[in-house]
């Protein structure tokens, strides 16, 4: 009997916002903990300057600018899976594009705190911004930084309207189920939402128009970022090669994380048997794609670098996989390339440890890949006599520490209060499937 | 014209063909308006309900944005509001800049390709917003929320519903069909 | 009690009494309080006086804003100086304004802890101590030529004593030759040079003055110019500007200079021919032929010499064989006044023996360059007196520390050459509890009971120059004379090498005309001893020994440090050793093969062992630790290290960094033993590679070779080609531009110096410079490439090259990089929030970031220039083109109602360039000096041109020319 299937789910899903475990809270205090120590790190670097990084002339940017650009991508997945799935109609993306959304914005609010902890005057970072003021001193809308401010401004709010929207029912079902003060919120919350035909027309019709304006924005936004390094003319940045490069890394990098989240998620969350090996299957042949794409980029530029015949760009090209960074670029190489391309095996595929393992793997590849681009490509730039290295010291290790603690603590809060699993597309799913039979 | 009072029936379904079956019949059985519950996407069931034209083709959309016949304005709004965007973001880059036409870089004061970036993410912007607003605004979410005094909570969970508005004389019948369509509870409101 | 009004007044009467009697002895300083007519607020002011940072003597213009030193330049009537300055003389400021100056006298109690007393009771009691010494009284000073050397020997006459002139670099090995003159050598007449280890460019003699006649006869006439041969153990600075290094193991020049000479066909001892001289040293017998014949070829050749005793006598045989009258004895350095080292040996015997009461030590620092035996003797001293701006090591030894005037705050005068007197005049009030050394002297001789004739030292220097003086010593009438010798800075006839040579005129408008009258006090009446001096014979080829076996030492002054001096400027400290690239600190030079045989690479710490051997046994034992530095630029067998640092007092710039080379003194050629030391220390070493990987950076042509022009994309309109995606854009009246003439940079650092002072650039300290966060605007890049015999090493100065299509500005997101309507690079100190981009985006990487808050100690901030911003923590910034001047020559333009002329704008590198690397002007007018440069020579090439960036910075091509 479909109420039956439909019960069940609504069951499991609800039942997954009570009262949180005790393994759940220490989670929670643990992440706060890392988040304290980045907030007293950035402290010192506030109060001091930035001299307590490691950064210098030639490297003027590092460590934060590859967390920005990491976080970033780690961004995308999400609404990868809900816009970009949803118009091509992909029914394993129901299972999990929700936590995949929260997840993105998340993401980009940690990414959004790298840009101001790298400012030398962050105090005046409001003058980076486009508003109306009596001296009529308005940004540079040429610097690429500014096309950067826009669009991740953008992107967040896209993606926090979408996923809004997309939660509405579910909150409406939440609200219709729930009593007391959760009633209330969720009232509050479900913005008065009906289950009604006349309801359901609009929202779907908003929801496709979102998801369609989603998708390129999608694309766009990583391009951007990758503009920040490509309109530059340092050899090993000023590719045109960057924009598809980023956008399949980013890809690449945010199912990893998705991995990495929800195998976890769904066992504390005892949601095992809604989100089955199927879901995690299909990532995973993802994943080979992205991976294939970006082994592609990394082979491309090399091949450019010696196709062009510029000076500069070869020997960089070879400083950087002898030189001092070379460890990192062949680990970027293997983690990001080589690895992935074990889940041609269904054996490793369907692996709940392998995923997982896979998933945080290509994380820190996808980090060192920043690094060795960010690093590297200023660390040997056109005159020798300023050659230099650099090496992140103990204060950006905090602060990146703090970023991670502070994405986990939204993620974990979130998946406390709101649905991490869509009801209305799983019920969708089970009808279907009942028709099917 | 004479005001006839319309009075509900309500009927509970909890198999999906059933709900659908009596919805089918409902259409052609001259009830003036129906309206139909559930937990999931009923966006499907717009040929089963009374005539109110549902949009398939750009064309139609186009077409009701203009006759105003607004059946689902969101995604002509969204449209407009990307144009907007468009617009705006351009002319902010363009006349900013015309300020103090400062050279960097050796370029003229206003370069036109680096400012298609910022309208494009304009018109993102704009547009999402405008189709985020237009949904809340037509499904009257927030603003103004219309009665449902037959509306059950199941609704939203396992339950589907409808909500027949008849004349009195057509009240029995409903009932009837909605009985034989497989309703698990019928009643009068 | 009440006040009645007459006590009201006498009160008064005191206080104006207080503030007459606070100005004496300074005539032409006025208090700010009640303005002076000649002191405008924000207009400077400057004052001639003389460079005393080393026995150079070069004439200095010192600019003062708000009665404070604010910048230092040559003075361009002098003829040492001709308007230049070298890297010492421009950070002098950095000695005045020291924060770690003795600020009140102090005398050393049996506690040995030192105890600030009245200067009035310091100076009676050590009047009697002198009364009481009876003769046993002795004078150490540095070289003081002028009126303050007659008063002290007059002193010391009168008292008995004897004064003794210590200059650690006594350049004995020339007297030996010449009968203790230092000669004048007019390098500019001279159309072949040969350096027997000589580093005239950096250290030697008068460096300025080498400097400028080296640029000029190195000025490409009619495609000849004078060739230049350097003999030496170690690539120095100087070497590199050469067209052949002969490199030898220290000690062995000698050998290497008289087979030059054998080959040139001049009389040089049997035995040194090329083949043996070079079997005998390892080294190309080739290269010796090919000096050998350009030496004959030369019609006015001159040889410098440097190195010991046997390498100067060696060069000297050459002067007199060809040296067509180039060599003038007849025209003495002030360096002849130089007591002969065994003067002060004895002295310190003397001391050690207890024969000496009273030692006054003036300025010299001689328990930091004698060290060992003087501080052992001084312990048999009873009073020792340091007169000293600063805490020395020897004031560290001293039981009374009286503390003297800067020399930019005292009167006095000093005779580089017999013709040239250059006057000192106070620039400034002085700062600290000071007196004008001349005074002490005068008031000790008084208090011991001699009178020397003069009431202050400055009735003493006016009576010498011939002032008339009323009874009582009171200078009554200032005379018309004297007014214009001190305006002009002294008096002097032209030098003989200035002939062809522009002398730099900086921002000083209107040059006063050269003074006449007012006659000098005569030569400095010096007797040239003609002792019979251990003069060095001719020995045989074998005496000299390639250092193969055993390892030979080389010490050679830093250019930045001459003998130790000037160490406690954190600006010196912070601009790094031309060739090497190292700051903060002591480094130990050798060659690879050495190094592999020692089993050392570059960083490690090595601990350099002296033994001096005395009747069988080691009588002394030193010791020299420091980090390691291998190139190919020493030769094999030798060990170079560099003098100047290690001081263990001297002031927080200088203490406790790096290793005191002199202990390893006296030194040539002397064997020494290595060992690991001490692992905890750093190699402070500018990052960075010396390879140019072939990019083509600072490039080298032929002399008079006629190729193909570099292609030149002009940061004007018409640069704008087929190749750029925008169009060009318009500058009003203006696009200022630099031409940089690699030819003619010899790597001094003197521009670096220059920039540091006049645009308050921060310095950051020995850990941060290593970490690539050095603030310097203009830095001297050094590219070695050993392939190229000729020049295999290129000196490229490197700032912001102000492009027209500049890549740093567009990235900035808030418009604090933008262009200013001059073509110049602006960037906006307060508009800029720290993204650092355009650092990144510079391809010459010329922009510098404030990391932290950097800070001037009190009182360094008085040097700041009130022109320039200081910036803040947090923002980016970077060569302006000394936009402050370009806006000073526009204003002062203006007032005239003119625009300004070609050559008015003078930035401060160009300014202080001894050889005139820099030309800097307007590229819109045509006819304007870099215009014409820009146009018409063959050498003019863009550093990374194929970038398109159009620099508003030009270089010329270094010319290389096969000896």
């Amino acid at each position: 009997m479909a109420n039956g299937v439909l019960r069940e789910i609504d069951d499991l899903i609800i039942g997954s916002l009570d009262r949180p475990s005790r393994g759940y809270l220490i989670t929670l205090g643990v992440c706060f903990l890392m988040l304290v120590i980045g907030v007293a790190a950035y402290a010192v670097q506030y109060f001091l300057g930035m001299g307590v990084t490691g950064l210098n002339v030639p490297v003027s940017w590092g460590t934060y600018i590859t967390n920005f650009v990491w976080w970033i991508g780690i961004a995308h997945s999400g609404t990868l899976i809900s816009a970009i799935l949803f118009l091509f109609r992909t029914k394993w993306r129901n299972g999990i594009n929700r936590a995949a959304e929260a997840m993105t914005l998340f993401a980009i609010m940690t990414a959004g705190l790298f840009p101001l902890i790298h400012l030398g005057r962050v105090w005046v970072f409001y003058w980076i911004l486009p508003y109306p003021n009596w001296r009529y001193l308005w940004p540079n809308f040429k610097s690429p930084l500014v096309w950067d401010v826009v669009a991740v401004t953008t992107y967040f709010t896209v993606s926090l309207l979408f996923f809004y929207l997309g939660l509405i029912p579910d909150l409406g079902t939440v609200r219709d189920r729930s009593e007391g003060w959760r009633k209330k919120l969720y009232s509050i919350l479900a913005f008065g939402w009906t289950p009604s035909w006349d309801k359901w027309r609009h929202y779907a019709r908003g929801y496709l128009a979102l998801a369609a304006l989603a998708t390129p924005l999608v694309i766009s936004v990583h391009s951007v970022v990758s503009w920040d390094f490509a309109m530059s003319i340092n050899p090993g940045w000023h590719t045109t090669i960057f924009a598809p490069y980023f956008v399949a890394g980013a890809i690449h990098s945010g199912l990893a994380m998705v991995i990495t989240l929800l195998i976890p998620l769904r066992k504390v969350l005892k949601l095992e048997r809604i989100l089955s090996l199927y879901y995690f299957e299909q990532m995973a042949l993802l994943l080979i794609l992205t991976g294939s794409i970006v082994g592609y980029a990394y082979i491309v530029e090399v091949f450019m670098a010696w196709y062009s015949g510029d000076i500069f760009e070869r020997q960089f090209n070879v400083i950087r996989a002898t030189g001092p960074y070379g460890p990192f670029y062949w680990a970027m190489v293997f983690l990001n390339v080589i690895v992935p391309m074990t889940l041609f095996w269904k054996k490793l595929r369907t692996n709940w440890t392998w995923l997982f393992i896979i998933g945080i793997l290509i994380n820190v590849g996808m980090w060192f890949e920043r690094f060795v681009i960010i690093v590297g490509g200023l660390a040997n730039n056109f005159v020798p006599s300023s050659w230099g290295i650099y090496a992140p010291r103990l204060v950006e290790g905090c602060i990146s520490l703090g970023s991670l603690g502070l994405f986990l603590l939204l993620f974990l809060s979130f998946v406390k209060f709101f649905p991490s699993v869509p009801m209305g597309e799983l019920k969708d799913v089970a009808l279907e499937g009942m028709e099917e039979e | 014209m004479t005001a006839v009072v319309l009075r509900k029936v309500v009927g509970k379904f909890e198999d999906f063909d059933a709900f659908k079956r009596a919805l089918g019949s409902l259409q052609v059985s001259g009830v003036p308006d129906y309206e139909a519950y559930g937990p999931v996407n009923l966006d499907e069931l717009g040929p089963l309900m009374p005539a109110r034209m549902i949009p398939r083709s750009f064309k139609e959309t186009v077409v009701e944005i203009l006759t105003g016949r607004n059946v689902s304005p969101v995604r002509g709004v969204a449209t407009v509001g990307a144009i907007t965007g468009l617009c705006l973001f351009f002319y902010m880059a363009v006349a900013t800049s015309n300020i103090y036409k400062l050279i960097v870089g050796g370029k003229p004061p206003v370069s036109r390709v680096p400012y298609v970036v910022i309208a494009y993410e304009g018109t993102i912007l704009l547009g999402a917003i405008a189709a985020f607003v237009a949904t809340l605004y037509y499904a009257r979410l927030i603003f103004g929320r219309q009665a449902m005094p037959e509306y059950d909570p199941r609704f939203s969970g396992d339950l589907f519903g409808v909500g027949a508005s008849c004349a009195p004389e057509q009240v029995e019948s409903t009932m009837e069909l909605l009985r034989n369509a497989g309703a698990v509870e019928v009643y009068e409101y | 009690m009440p006040l009645t009004r007459r006590e009201l007044l006498k009160g008064m009467g005191l206080i104006a009494g207080g503030l007459s009697l606070s100005a004496a002895g300074y005539e032409h300083l006025i208090p700010f309080i009640h303005q002076p007519d000649d002191l405008i607020p924000g207009a400077s002011l400057w004052y001639a006086t003389s460079c005393r940072e080393c026995p150079a003597g070069c004439g200095m213009l010192v600019r003062t804003r708000e009665v404070h030193a604010v910048k230092c330049e040559g003075n361009p009537l002098q003829p040492v100086a001709l308007g230049r300055l070298c890297v010492r003389g421009q950070a002098s400021l950095d000695g005045l304004y020291d924060p770690d100056r003795l600020k009140r006298p102090k005398r050393r109690g049996e506690s040995r802890r030192l105890a600030s007393v009245k200067w009035d009771d310091a100076l009676s009691e050590l009047g009697t101590a002198i009364r009481e010494a009876r003769g046993r009284v002795a004078v150490v000073t540095d070289l003081q030529s002028g009126s303050l050397d007659a008063l002290m020997r007059s002193f010391a006459g009168s008292l008995g004593g004897r004064v003794v002139v210590y200059e650690p670099i006594d350049y004995s090995a020339i007297k030996n030759v010449t009968g203790g003159v230092v000669p004048w050598f007019n390098i500019a007449g001279s159309d072949f040079i040969l350096s027997s280890s000589a580093d005239f460019l950096e250290t030697w003699i008068s460096p300025v003055e080498f400097a400028w006649q080296f640029g000029a006869v190195r000025e490409a006439r009619g495609g000849r110019r004078a060739k230049f041969v350097y003999v030496g153990p170690r690539v120095s600075a100087t070497a590199a500007s050469a067209d052949l290094r002969i490199i030898v193991p220290a000690g062995s020049e000698a050998a290497v200079v008289y087979a030059i000479a054998s080959e040139a066909g001049i009389g040089a001892p049997s035995g040194f021919t090329a083949d043996a001289v070079a079997k005998r040293l390892g080294i190309d017998a080739d290269d010796i032929r090919a000096a050998g014949r350009a030496l004959a070829a030369a019609s006015r050749p001159i040889a410098l010499p440097g190195g010991d005793a046997y390498s100067a006598r060696a060069a000297m045989a050459i002067n007199s064989a060809r040296g067509g009258g180039l060599v003038d004895t007849g025209r003495p350095h002030a360096l002849s006044l130089v007591s002969p080292s065994e003067d002060m040996d004895a002295l310190v015997a003397d001391m050690g023996a207890g024969n000496i009461d009273v030692l006054i030590v003036h300025q010299a620092n001689p328990a930091f360059a004698y060290w060992g035996a003087f501080v052992e003797a001084a312990k048999n001293v009873r009073h020792i007196v340091n007169m000293s701006p600063y805490y020395d090591e020897t004031a560290a030894i001293a039981n009374w520390v009286l503390p003297i005037d800067h020399f930019l705050e005292s009167w006095g005068d000093y005779q580089p050459y017999p013709d040239v007197s250059n006057v000192m005049q106070p620039t400034m009030g002085r700062i600290f509890d000071t007196r004008p050394a001349g005074d002490i002297f005068l008031e000790l001789a008084r208090r011991a009971g001699a009178d020397l004739g003069a009431a202050s030292y400055y009735e003493f220097l006016r009576r010498r120059w011939g002032a008339p003086i009323a009874l009582g010593g009171e200078v009554t009438a200032v005379a018309p004379a004297w007014e214009a010798v001190v305006q002009v800075g002294g008096k002097w006839t032209p030098s003989p090498a200035s002939r062809n040579v522009r002398p730099m005129v900086g921002r000083t408008t209107n040059v006063p005309p050269a003074a006449s009258g007012a006659s000098a006090p005569g030569p400095p009446a010096f007797k040239v001893a003609l002792r019979a001096a251990a003069r060095a014979g001719t020995p045989r080829l074998d005496f000299f020994s390639p250092g193969k076996d055993e390892l030979k030492l080389y010490t050679f002054p830093h250019v930045c440090f001459y003998d130790g001096r000037s160490a406690n400027k954190r600006t010196l400290q912070e601009i790094p050793e031309p060739v090497v690239r190292t700051v903060w600190g002591s480094w130990v030079e050798m060659h690879p093969e050495t190094a592999r045989k020692l089993g050392v690479v570059t960083k490690d710490v090595v601990r350099v062992t002296r033994d001096v051997e005395g009747g069988g046994m080691t009588v002394l034992s030193s010791q020299y630790e420091a980090p390691v530095y291998v190139w190919e630029g020493v030769a094999p067998g030798t060990i170079a290290i560099p003098i100047g640092q290690g001081h263990t007092e001297y002031g927080r710039f200088a203490k406790g960094v790096g290793a005191n080379g002199w202990k390893m003194t006296p030194t040539f050629a002397q064997t020494v033993r290595v060992g690991p030391g001490d692992a905890t220390l750093v190699l402070n070493r500018l990052r960075g590679s010396q390879d140019q990987h072939g990019r083509g950076i600072a490039r080298v042509t032929g002399l008079g070779k006629s190729e193909k022009r570099d292609k030149i994309a002009m940061p004007l309109p018409q640069g704008y080609g087929r190749e750029d995606f925008q169009p060009g854009h318009d500058h009003d009246k203006h696009r200022w531009a630099l031409v940089v003439d690699l030819d003619k940079c010899i790597g001094c650092e003197a521009c670096v110096a220059a920039c540091y002072v006049e645009n308050n650039v921060a310095v950051v300290g020995a850990r941060d410079a290593r970490w690539g966060r050095e603030m310097t605007w203009l830095r001297i890049d050094s590219y070695i490439d050993w392939s190229q015999k000729a020049a295999p090493v290129l000196f490229d100065p490197m700032l912001c090259q102000h492009c027209d299509a500049a890549p740093c500005e567009s990235v900035c997101p808030v418009f604090a990089a933008a262009h200013s309507d001059e073509g110049i690079n602006m960037q906006v100190y307060n508009r800029c929030i720290g993204t650092r981009y355009c650092a990144n985006n510079c391809p010459y990487k010329v922009r510098r970031f404030n990391w932290f808050h950097y800070t001037w100690p009190e009182p360094m901030n008085w040097r700041l220039n009130p022109d320039v911003t200081v910036r803040d923590r947090g923002v980016m910034e970077k060569c302006t083109f000394c936009i402050q001047r370009i806006r000073e020559a526009e204003i002062s333009a203006r007032k005239e109602g003119r625009e300004p002329r070609d050559g008015e704008v003078v930035t401060a590198c160009q300014q202080t360039c001894p050889t005139g690397v820099y030309t800097f002007g307007d590229l819109m007018d045509p006819h304007s000096e870099v215009s014409r440069i820009v146009r018409t020579d063959p050498r003019a090439y863009q550093a990374l041109h194929k970038l398109n960036t159009k620099p508003a910075v030009i270089y010329l091509k270094r010319i290389v020319e096969e000896i």
